[in-house]
């Protein structure tokens, strides 16, 4: 279907005119790390999301160092009569000390009949799919012959999807021995659970209980689909691990790298107690850069300062603090024969990873210490790798820094209209000193709901505003990224998803219209005319050899617009390439997963007659990218399409 | 001038038929470690964050709030995982990179102003004790410093060779205080070039009550209230916010330096449970008062065990009273006879839990703590969550937990509260009751008045009320999480709020008789009772009354039913709370602003009628004489009123 523009029906005064200037002279190359992600542990964005470890509490460590402790999510399969569960002390792993004691007091004749034991239903509901591999890994200990059965069964036990059987002798299980094994599903449940059950009559220690699906992203440990849509917004950066994850409400439950590294069994986990859950920190600090090599993305490490949200470490106590992210660094950028380069090397990973950019810390600018404390971080930091670029929590925007930086980090939480009309909050800000990180950016309160059309067109707006004073501001990431949906904690998000199923917000597909921004050439564009509801971009950018111009305008207002697109500066002819179009019926209208794709990017070919003035039609609560393939004059004149793919979401 | 006409008349039933016992532990108190009550106060140890734990597992931690003297240049300082203790691992390392040419001439170390400041007084002796290790000789100063470690108070030295601390060590010195400092700091510190490490540093002074580590001025209030039973150690503290930060008592008992501490994630602060599970039976005994243990059933306020997991936690309740009463060959009981105590401790009084009786698990956890206990502990008395005020529990209890807060007009009005409830089934045990709110601010008298006229109710209604408490008992003024508070604290200094002494009028009591009384006439802001009570032989009638009201009051006390061997009463002590305005409260400056203030009380024999003055709390002690004497007689001299500096 070709879209036909009928210019005599226009009406004057519901014509905006786009007049962009596409000379050399005030062309302005756009920053190659302009759009990114930002990935934060929230809302059981890692844990139970995108690092792909079906068990959740693997290590009995969430109910914490005091004995007895809660052995939540697992829970028992038997009667008081049958079996005793018990947590103590007597694991092999020195951070770990937390292993779960089952006493099984009946045997093969009074036993129920599928046995007794134990079970973890993952994080609500392991995915398990037919033919699919699975890797369980666990540290067993026993004072007799064991016989256990580790199964994938249904949520309630009553279909086994996989089952294999770990026979031993106790003198094999005197001290703790690692067992793994490959279960390969015969069934498909995407609320399934693992379960160890037995018929025989004795105590059983386990430990470091894990289950890997095989088939993770290059077998880095992501799950494939939740990688696949992050890959799909052609991140040019990714900032991890935190947000507020990094802080902490205290010190001593922020992320701290050196607890997440080396093998996954010792790393110690901790509670992340700001968004209120326990993390075994398979996903850490290796993890973290390893995703940003596979995204081609480039990492910016977030890192605590000594400042949590209720306790800080005085400037003249941080120096241990400073020390733990110089090898932080080196850990990643080291060579293998450093410190801490032989332990990322060790870990499988001999080269070094890139890594240009650091923060120093997450919204801790008005705390008592940050300025003091920033500094030495920065001191220490510039010493020692003069090219990492370093990001401050203290805004900029509005009055210089009074302290040395490269960027500034820039986050903003707000309605709908607002975002909309601060598509012009950086047009003012002084160019000279730290450039702008707006790490942080949503719609939400009222507006939002979990993503609606509302306000992913206020997000548009506000990225046009970003794409035009890129100049200022480098780098871009909409946050949160993930939503686990059943731990809403923090809404909305880009990408929703649960054990089997996702699909992107509004919110998500905004940002899909920008990935050819980076590293792309920004063009001078004005809009006149009637333009309280509209916000318009224009870029030029290359690929596959061909040259484009993307026009990428919003319309916030609930009247449909005609868009008039005046290009000065370029010899040459345009031809329609593709048109992609953002609306719902309703403002409010969101995704879910019974209709993933309600409000997702319609493209379709964009079909044009030789005019000298475009004219497109911007539809109520719409967002629109026009790219016009872009000829010199003398250049053959018929039109081209290059048809562009629309990514499954499934 | 002929006197004003009685407004209303006490009408009271003193003959033998008319009275009824008063349970013997129908008022206590309860301690709660919440507002640093217990840390940084009853506890007498100076030293915050002793070893060095507060700041977390993962190294380097914060060492808050012990803080490094000398700069960069000078000292380095951090947290490792080296100490010799198994539960707490975490260790203080000071490389010290000056040497005594290049050092400050007091120094480099580390210094601990304790709890918003140690009080030192002169004269007394404080007994520090630390671990240390190190590569080298060492050569520490251990002093008692002003807060800017400008004037020393108490300065000993830490003198040892490389061989001698090659491992960790234990020191131990006894400092003798030569000035007063209520504000002063412990400080580490050296001139000797090297890498030394501290673990586990006490500052306790040596003059605690009787020994055991309680603060003396804080015991003593406690004391002077005549608490009949001590409900310990919470309150939400004993519940968390998350179960694996919840108050569990095997980690409180053993060396103070075993110890792991927690951080309480209700109330928000670290203690190092140096009080911990034998400590609170031993304040109950030095109380004199019956201990009531709450425990943790698996229930904190955001995450549950299950019930088919639950058998764990029943067994460490069954050995967290074996610990108190069982003999010193039991398995715990012998951990109790190792810390000192060979005797068992009196139990008598379990909590299951706190407030969870709305959580999921409860019901289904209680009864399997329930019947273990019963099943080992027949006589032990078992305290439900669930209020069976208003209709009947739906499963087994002794007594059930009753709290409220609420207005001052509000509880003015619940004097009432009990007296339609039914008399079969469990007794209430009102272990949480106070005035909150603007009623109350910080504590005043408005507040007081209500709580008074709802004790009143209470005492009235003890046949199904056995045991009541207010909460909470203490705050540390630097740490007001919860206000209002019966005593407000600092370093060295403590006053009692209004709502304080309300509870001394009730300190006769307990085990006394309650007499059936009347109030008739326009009583809408007034509630009264009458108790007779035994002191020194005598025999006594207490009357208290609330006037809640704007006015002054007339109230007329008519006694009838005396035994045929009492002539008559006469007056003997008037005590009387009340103040300028509703709202005023106690304060440092002004301790004593509002308190009970005592007077001979003069009646005329024919006509008993007391004025009850606006906004007031009166009690009325008047003496039973036998027919053999006929002349009044006061006692004033019992009751001799106790200085709260």
């Amino acid at each position: 279907v070709y879209q036909t523009l009928c210019l005599v029906d226009a009406q004057e005064d519901a014509i905006v005119t786009l007049q962009v200037d596409a000379s050399n002279v005030t062309r302005r190359p756009i920053p190659e790390t302009l759009f990114g992600i930002f990935f934060e542990e929230i809302n059981h964005a890692g844990a139970g999301g995108l690092w792909a470890e079906l068990v959740s509490n693997r290590g009995f460590e969430a109910g914490g160092q005091i004995i007895p402790s809660n052995i939540w999510p697992w829970s028992i399969i038997g009667d008081e009569s049958s079996i005793y569960v018990v947590t103590d002390r007597s694991s092999c792993f020195e951070r770990n000390k937390i292993a779960l004691r089952m006493e099984v007091l009946c045997d093969s004749n009074s036993c129920p009949l599928g046995g007794v034991g134990v079970y973890n239903p993952g994080y609500w509901g392991m995915n398990i799919e037919e033919g699919k591999k699975y890797k369980v890994v666990l540290y067993v200990r026993s004072t007799g012959d064991i016989d256990v059965s580790v199964s994938f069964t249904s949520s309630n036990g009553s279909v086994t999807l996989a089952s294999e059987n770990i026979i031993a002798l106790a003198s094999d299980l005197l001290n703790w021995t690692k067992k793994e094994m490959l279960l390969e599903a015969n069934g498909t449940d995407n609320g399934a659970r693992l379960q160890f059950t037995t018929t025989k009559k004795g105590s059983i220690w386990f430990d470091q209980v894990s289950a890997m699906p095989m088939d993770t992203y290059k077998g880095h440990g992501f799950r494939n689909d939740l990688f696949q849509m992050m890959v799909d917004l052609k991140p040019r950066f990714i900032r991890f691990p935190g947000g507020c994850f990094v802080e902490g409400d205290w010190l001593g439950n922020a992320f701290r790298w050196k607890e997440t590294v080396r093998a996954w069994e010792e790393r110690p986990g901790h509670y992340g107690d700001v968004w209120k859950y326990w993390t075994d920190d398979g996903l850490g600090h290796f993890e973290f850069f390893q995703l940003a090599e596979d995204l081609g993305a480039s990492p910016i490490w977030v890192f605590n300062n000594g400042i949590s949200h209720n306790d800080q470490v005085e400037t003249k106590n941080v120096m241990p603090f400073v020390q733990e992210a110089i090898d932080g660094i080196e850990f990643a950028r080291g060579d293998s024969n450093s410190t801490w380069g032989s332990v990322r090397a060790a870990m499988g990973h001999p080269e070094p990873f890139e890594l240009k950019y650091v923060a120093v810390g997450n919204e801790d600018c008005f705390k008592s210490y940050y300025r003091g404390n920033y500094l030495e971080f920065y001191n220490a930091i510039k010493k020692a790798y003069p090219d990492i670029k370093i990001i401050s929590n203290c805004d900029a925007s509005a009055k210089p820094l009074d302290h040395p930086a490269d960027y500034f980090d820039y986050h903003i939480y707000t309605l709908a209209r607002d975002l909309f009309s601060k598509s012009h909050d950086f047009d003012n800000t002084p160019r000279n000193g730290p450039k702008a990180f707006v790490s942080e950016y949503a719609v939400n309160k009222a507006d939002a709901k979990n993503g609606n059309l509302l306000a992913a067109l206020g997000e548009a707006a506000f990225l046009l505003g970003l794409e035009k004073n890129s100049d200022i501001v480098e780098m871009v990431s909409y946050a949160p990224l993930f939503v686990n949906t059943n731990d809403r904690r923090w809404i909305p998000d880009a990408i929703v998803f649960n054990s089997s199923h996702l699909y992107g917000t509004p919110s998500y597909w905004v940002q899909h219209f920008f990935t050819e921004s980076s590293g792309a050439t920004l063009l001078n564009s004005t809009l006149k005319g009637k333009t309280s509801s509209v916000e318009a971009s224009a870029i030029s950018f290359q690929t596959n050899g061909k040259d484009y111009i993307q026009i990428k305008a919003v319309n916030f207002g609930e009247q449909s617009v005609n868009l008039k697109v005046a290009v000065t500066g370029l010899m040459a002819k345009f031809y329609g390439s593709k048109k992609k179009v953002l609306t719902s019926a309703s403002v409010m209208d969101e995704n879910s997963f019974s209709n993933p794709n309600m409000i997702v990017p319609q493209e379709s070919l964009l079909e044009m007659t030789e005019q000298e003035d475009l004219m497109f039609v911007l539809p109520p609560h719409s967002f629109s990218s026009f790219d016009l393939l872009t000829e010199s004059e003398n250049v053959i004149k018929m039109p081209i399409s290059d048809s562009y793919k629309k990514t499954s979401t499934m | 001038q002929e006197d004003p006409k009685p407004a209303v008349t006490l009408q009271v039933d003193a003959s033998n038929g008319g009275g009824r016992p008063i349970p013997e532990t129908l008022f206590g108190i309860f301690f709660e470690e919440i507002n640093h009550a217990g840390a940084g106060g009853l506890w007498a140890e100076l030293v915050s964050n002793r070893g060095f734990e507060a700041g977390g597992q993962n190294t380097p931690s914060n060492i808050w709030p012990w803080s490094i003297v000398g700069d960069h240049s000078s000292i380095y300082v951090a947290t490792d995982r080296s100490s010799c203790f198994e539960r707490n691992k975490i260790a203080l390392r000071m490389d010290v990179l000056c040497d005594s040419k290049g050092c400050p001439s007091g120094g480099v170390g580390v210094y601990n102003p304790g709890y918003w400041g140690m009080n030192i007084e002169e004269g007394k002796k404080y007994k520090v004790a630390l671990y240390v290790r190190s590569t080298g000789d060492i050569d520490l100063s251990v002093s008692l410093t002003s807060s800017n470690g400008s004037r020393t108070l108490a300065s000993e030295k830490i003198i040892a060779s490389a061989s001698d601390v090659s491992k960790w060590i234990k020191k131990e010195v006894l400092l003798e205080a030569k000035a007063t400092d209520p504000s002063a700091r412990l400080q580490l510190t050296t001139t000797k070039k090297g890498s030394i490490w501290i673990d586990q540093v006490s500052a306790m002074p040596v003059d605690t009550h009787k020994g055991h580590g309680f603060r003396n001025d804080l015991f003593q209030m406690m004391a002077d209230i005549k608490p009949r039973f001590i409900r310990f150690p919470g309150g939400c503290f004993v519940e968390g916010e998350w179960l694996s930060n919840a108050f569990r008592w095997k980690e409180t008992v053993g060396p103070w330096e075993e110890r792991p501490g927690h951080f309480g994630d209700v109330w928000k602060y670290w203690t190092d449970d140096g009080l911990g599970h034998f400590e609170f039976f031993q304040m109950a005994e030095d109380i004199g008062a019956a201990p009531i243990w709450v425990f943790n059933n698996g229930i904190s306020h955001n995450d549950e065990v299950e019930t088919a997991s639950i058998m764990p936690f029943v067994q460490e309740a069954l050995d967290g009273i074996e610990f108190a009463r069982g003999d010193a060959n039991s398995t715990w009981g012998s951990v109790r006879a190792k810390m000192g105590r060979q005797e068992p401790f009196e139990l008598k009084y379990v909590a299951i839990g706190n407030e969870d009786c709305g959580k999921t698990y409860y019901r289904g956890n209680y009864i399997v703590f329930y019947d273990a206990i019963k099943k080992a502990y027949p006589d032990i008395k078992i305290i439900s969550n669930c209020d069976g005020s208003s209709h009947p529990l739906d499963h087994p209890a002794d007594y059930y937990d009753y709290h409220i807060y609420t207005s001052a007009s509000n509880l003015f009005s619940m004097y009432h509260q009990f007296d339609r409830t039914s008399r079969k089934g469990p007794k209430a045990f009102v272990s949480e009751y106070a005035v909150t709110g603007k009623d109350a601010g910080t504590g005043s008298l408005l507040a007081s008045l209500a709580e008074a006229a709802f004790l009143i109710g209470l005492e009235k209604n003890s046949d199904i009320v056995e045991m009541a408490s207010y909460a909470p008992l203490f705050v540390n003024t630097n740490d007001r999480r919860w206000n209002p508070d019966a005593i407000v604290f600092n370093s060295s200094h403590l006053y009692g709020t209004p709502s304080y002494w309300v509870q001394r009028f009730f300190a006769e009591s307990s085990g006394a008789t309650l007499l059936t009384s009347t109030l008739k006439g326009n009583s809408t802001s007034l509630v009264a009772s009458a108790i007779s009570w035994k002191n020194n032989g005598k025999d006594y009638i207490r009357i208290k009354a609330v006037n809640f009201g704007a006015n002054s009051e007339n109230m007329q006390v008519l006694v009838t039913g005396l035994d045929p061997n009492v002539m008559r009463v006469s007056g003997s002590k008037k005590t009387v709370l009340t103040s300028t305005n509703v709202m005023d409260e106690n304060s440092f400056s002004q301790p004593e602003k509002v308190v009970p203030h005592e007077s001979l009380l003069e009646l005329a024999e024919e006509d008993m009628t007391v004025v009850l003055p606006p906004h007031s709390f009166s009690s009325f002690d008047l003496l039973k004489e036998s027919a053999k004497i006929r002349m009044p007689i006061s006692d004033s001299s019992s009751h001799q009123k106790t200085t709260t500096v």
